[in-house]
């Protein structure tokens, strides 16, 4: 099978959707794969020490559109020199070369989707027409598969595909022995890019007070950067949590266990929103933290009543009522044998359910249904 | 809703009587007391909900706990739900006991969780401590003194004046507050010693010290960046009218105030399209030339959502409403909108007890076209010269033939001034010319010029963008003209007429959306599209088009009219001079000047007279 996968979202970049891309590309070893992705800093090194095929697309740098032209061109050319079995759209932003692809090359083609990018008012026909052109959709979570439909594509055309986290990597003892956690405070921790409000850091800051009234010892670490930080920081002082509230920035990849291994409990109170159609398509740093065996509290909304288990491995709230956040935060933070119990569970279901090699293994079956041939594997010609 | 009061120190029963007395209009269905060794909480009840169970105070189960509370917490039954399923026991259906169980569970970081109009004070008797909290728009009033080692707290001042140990006597420097705003805006009082709990804060009292703390604030700003008109005003629809829903909780008849205008028109039609059977709307419009009457814009509403409709034609007699006011206002607010509010109230309460109204929606949407002005002003202050400005802008404005009101602002914009004074220009009461002019020797001696400026320091100055300077002035607005002002009036006028009313554009979810949007998306096709918008398809295309119109009352033509000899009176007479605030000749000059038909001063004396009046009430 040869296929062509072209997304804007890929690592070195941060983000869910990056990691998913990469994650897909590489698991695939039996598969011709050539992934098209944005020039930036860093990708060599990245790309040399990943083994997989990727061309960087230079017109990144100057914007979206440029790139999307050279995307266009590249694709284009690479498929009259060597027909691909199947185009996969890691975003719905790059179906327009895959429809130009298909309508000239007859190559088919399936389209990822995830949640803001096709809930968003903006453009909306235009998303309508692209996902309905296309082959197979694959939604992230089962909310993302009917805001799919909203779009009127058919019901069977529609596939569910759920990302992952890598078990090894995110660990309860990643070096052979548990990890630390810092003296008696207890830590709720928030990982995201802090560029959408729909994450929910305001409500979990507008929390605080009320945890703080049963757990005085608590702090909010909030990892991730991004404008929204000023914001954050002032709801923070607006209800008097300032003192509480730690924005550690950014994390690096390599320290990202350990920072999940030094919390009590994961805190991700996205909800859905009209605002850009803000919304959790699956959420996969729960996973993450569910691997190092942590419970997550998150928001009702989106993709997460996927990714987390309501009362299995972990608390799903109304990710705009502070008060119920605030007492399924408690409990876990007051409740040790609660706590292990929803992290365990939560490890437990990543590794029956959620691992990188479970979804590569699906996304195998849904390519060859979506190229209407059988999966053959190629891996002799693609080293 | 309910008038509190409460003392902490020596308290006999009757004195906690009569101060709860004082305050009969805001509850006159019911009383309450607790009396325990160095403690007294009295409160008034006007009945909304749970009508025969909700008597107050409200104790806790082994009535360690004790609140007297005065508002309504629209959220009262998931809280109830919660704290059932936590293991509290409730012996009423009524929102205040929700007070006591949630301090059980969360102390005074229960506020947090109250969503409405509050003003309460929860006495813990183990621990021999008072914690006193005011919602965060501060929608409900209160006032608190510490005084002899005792502490004294109430929903009005008359209250606290019940009091031997207190007594009514004027701040002088909240006097020029007063003067320059037209209202005091907290923490001061013009009463020596009394201050405004400021709204959302909490005050803790113990072992005889006072903490006041902040717990809630508007975070301005334009944060949200890259959503558009359209996702906000979906998100705004779907707020406002969860909001409104929520206000409707009542047991009791609940009605509208309707003026025409787009917020009152806005929250009623959220209303009719949240209710089955139609809704109570009131009118009234006052027969006086030169006033602004707005019952025919009212009816067109009235009639496109089918309400039960009542107006009232009022030729209202200023003389002998004012005194009246004035008392029930504690303080003076030289704000006009006052007469047409209480009589309003009046009107209503002969059929309904609780009211929803529009206040708030400038404050919350950025309504006030001076914002912009004040950004075009500080724009041309960087760009053009001074000399430029003053000397030859300037002049050329003053002969431009525009209107009096368009050359006053013109002028405001072009003059070289500091942010401070500039934006006293566009509020004021009193000129600040005239205020320091009117004021007598001894007077400006004895309190220290620019404290008015001063209240307004942190929220001006330095260079800031556009979206910055109006959302600054927005933060600055509610935290003294909507409170301190709008509101208090609001509140003690539909008291005064023992009205509820509720303002469900001061919701505070609907306040944090708002404020996080960016200035592109707030002030898009000028201000309030997003409240156009969310309600263009239930109102008159009329109704949405209509320009902003200033409140009702012809101030000027009362002032140099009806009103003309009664003010004369007030202001000139030997009770007046013997005050020495101010200087006799500047006040005569002034009057003078209104005495003449085209009378330009008509706020400026207004703020004179209510605060003459102010004084003979509580002070003579």
């Amino acid at each position: 099978m040869k296929i062509l996968l072209l997304t804007w979202d890929y690592p070195p970049a941060r983000g869910g959707i990056q990691i998913w891309m990469f994650e897909l590309a590489r698991r695939l070893p039996d598969a011709r794969v050539t992934v098209f992705a944005p020039a930036t800093t860093g990708d060599a090194a990245f790309d040399a020490a990943s083994h997989v095929r990727v061309r960087r697309l230079r017109r990144a740098t100057s914007g979206l559109v440029p790139w999307l032209f050279h995307l266009s061109a590249a694709t284009l050319w690479a498929c009259s020199a060597a027909r691909p079995d199947l185009i996969v759209c890691g975003h719905v932003l790059t179906v327009p070369v895959a429809l130009a692809a298909r309508r000239l090359l007859g190559v088919p083609y399936v389209v990822f989707t995830y949640g803001y990018e096709i809930r968003r008012r903006r453009r909306r026909q235009i998303v309508s027409r692209l996902l309905r052109g296309a082959d197979m959709v694959i939604a992230c979570s089962r909310f993302t598969r009917s805001a799919v439909l909203g779009h009127g594509v058919a019901p069977e055309r529609v596939r569910l595909l759920h990302p992952g986290a890598d078990p090894e990597r995110f660990h309860p003892e990643p070096h052979g022995k548990a990890g630390r956690r810092n003296g008696d405070a207890r830590t709720m921790l928030s990982v995201a890019r802090l560029t959408d409000l729909y994450k929910g850091h305001d409500t979990a800051i507008r929390a605080l007070p009320l945890i703080k009234a049963k757990c005085p010892d608590v702090r909010y670490v909030i990892a991730g950067d991004g404008p929204l930080r000023d914001y954050l920081t002032r709801v923070a002082r607006s209800v008097g949590v300032e003192r509480d509230v730690v924005f550690v920035g950014e994390v690096a990849d390599e320290d990202l266990t350990d920072l999940y291994l030094s919390s009590d409990v994961l805190v991700l109170l996205s909800r859905e929103s009209a605002s850009e159609g803000g919304a959790e398509g699956f959420g996969i740093v729960s996973l993450e933290a569910a691997a190092c065996g942590k419970p997550v509290v998150a928001g009702r909304s989106g993709g997460l009543v996927d990714s987390v288990s309501d009362g299995e491995t972990g608390i799903l709230v109304d990710p705009l009522d502070t008060g119920a956040a605030a007492e399924a935060i408690v409990s876990v933070l007051h409740d040790a044998t609660l706590a292990r119990r929803l992290g365990e569970a939560g490890r437990r279901r990543v590794l029956e359910r959620f691992t990188w090699d479970a979804m590569a293994a699906e996304a195998r079956r849904l390519f060859a249904e979506a190229a209407g041939q059988p999966w053959t594997g190629s891996a002799a010609s693609s080293s | 809703m309910c008038g509190i009061c409460g003392v902490l120190g020596p308290i006999d029963a009757s004195v906690l009587r009569s101060m709860t007395r004082t305050m009969v209009h805001r509850g006159p269905d019911d009383e309450g007391f607790y009396l325990a060794d160095g403690v007294g909480l009295g409160v008034r009840r006007l009945s909304i909900i749970d009508v025969a169970g909700g008597h107050q105070p409200i104790t806790n189960e082994d009535g360690t706990l004790v609140v007297v509370f005065n508002g309504e917490i629209y959220n009262h039954r998931e809280l109830r739900t919660r704290l059932e399923t936590q293991g509290h026991r409730f012996a009423t259906r009524s929102d205040t006991e929700v007070l006591v169980h949630l301090y059980e569970e969360y102390g005074d970081a229960s506020v947090h969780l109250l969503q409405g109009m509050f003003a309460y004070a929860l006495w813990d008797g183990k621990r021999r401590r008072l914690l006193v909290a005011r919602d965060r728009l501060g929608i409900k009033p209160l006032y608190y003194l510490e005084t002899n080692g005792s502490f004294l707290f109430a929903s009005e001042v008359k209250a606290l004046l019940e009091h031997a140990d207190v007594s009514a006597a004027p701040d002088l420097q909240a006097l020029d507050l007063y003067l320059a705003f037209r209202y005091v805006p907290g923490p001061h009082t013009l009463f020596r010693g009394i201050k405004k709990l400021p709204p959302g804060h909490r005050l803790v009292r113990e072992d005889g010290r006072t903490q006041v703390q902040r717990y809630w604030d508007p975070v301005l700003g334009d944060f949200q960046s890259a959503i558009n008109l359209d996702e906000a005003v979906e998100e705004f629809s779907g707020l406002l009218r969860d909001t409104v829903r929520r206000h409707l909780i009542s047991d009791v008849p609940v009605g509208m105030l309707l003026s025409g205008g787009l917020d009152s028109s806005a929250v009623t039609a959220m209303t009719a399209a949240a209710r089955t059977q139609p809704i109570t709307t009131f009118t009234v419009g006052f027969d006086l030339p030169g006033s602004h009457n707005e019952l025919a814009q009212a009816r067109v509403v009235a009639k496109r959502l089918g309400t039960d409709h009542h107006e009232l034609v009022l030729t209202p007699d200023a003389t002998e409403l004012l005194p009246e006011l004035v008392r029930h206002l504690d303080e003076p607010i030289a704000d006009p909108a006052a007469l047409p509010t209480y009589l309003i109230c009046r009107f209503a309460r002969q059929m309904v007890p609780v009211v929803l109204t529009g206040e708030g929606g400038d404050e919350l949407l950025g309504g006030y076209p001076r914002y912009e002005w004040f950004a075009r002003a500080k724009l041309l202050q960087r760009l053009l010269p001074a000399w430029v400005r003053e000397g030859v802008l300037l002049p050329l404005s003053r002969i431009a033939p525009v209107t009096r009101r368009y050359k006053t602002a013109l002028d405001n914009i072009l003059a070289e001034r500091d942010d401070a004074t500039r934006h006293m220009h566009w509020v004021a009461g009193l000129d600040p010319a005239l205020r320091s002019d009117l004021l007598s020797p001894e007077l400006r001696e004895a309190i220290s010029l620019g404290a008015p400026e001063a209240v307004l320091t942190p929220y001006l100055g330095g260079v800031a963008t556009r979206a910055e300077i109006v959302h600054r002035l927005m933060a600055l607005d509610m935290q003294t003209w909507l409170v301190d002002d709008v509101l208090t009036k609001m509140d003690k006028m539909s008291m005064a007429a023992s009205v509820e009313a509720r303002v469900p554009l001061l919701d505070h979810r609907l306040v944090e959306f708002v404020a996080s949007l960016p200035l592109a998306v707030k002030l898009r096709h000028g201000a309030k599209t997003l409240l156009k918008r969310a309600v263009a398809p239930l109102l008159p295309a009329s109704t949405i088009r209509r320009r902003k119109h200033a409140f009702q009352v012809p101030l000027d033509q009362w002032v140099s009219g009806p009103l003309r000899d009664f003010t004369r009176d007030m202001l000139l007479d030997r009770r007046a001079r013997q005050r020495g605030w101010f200087d006799g000749s500047r006040v005569e000059a002034l009057l003078g000047r209104n005495g003449r038909r085209r009378c330009r001063d008509g706020q400026s004396v207004w703020t004179l007279l209510c605060l003459e009046l102010w004084a003979r009430e509580f002070l003579d």
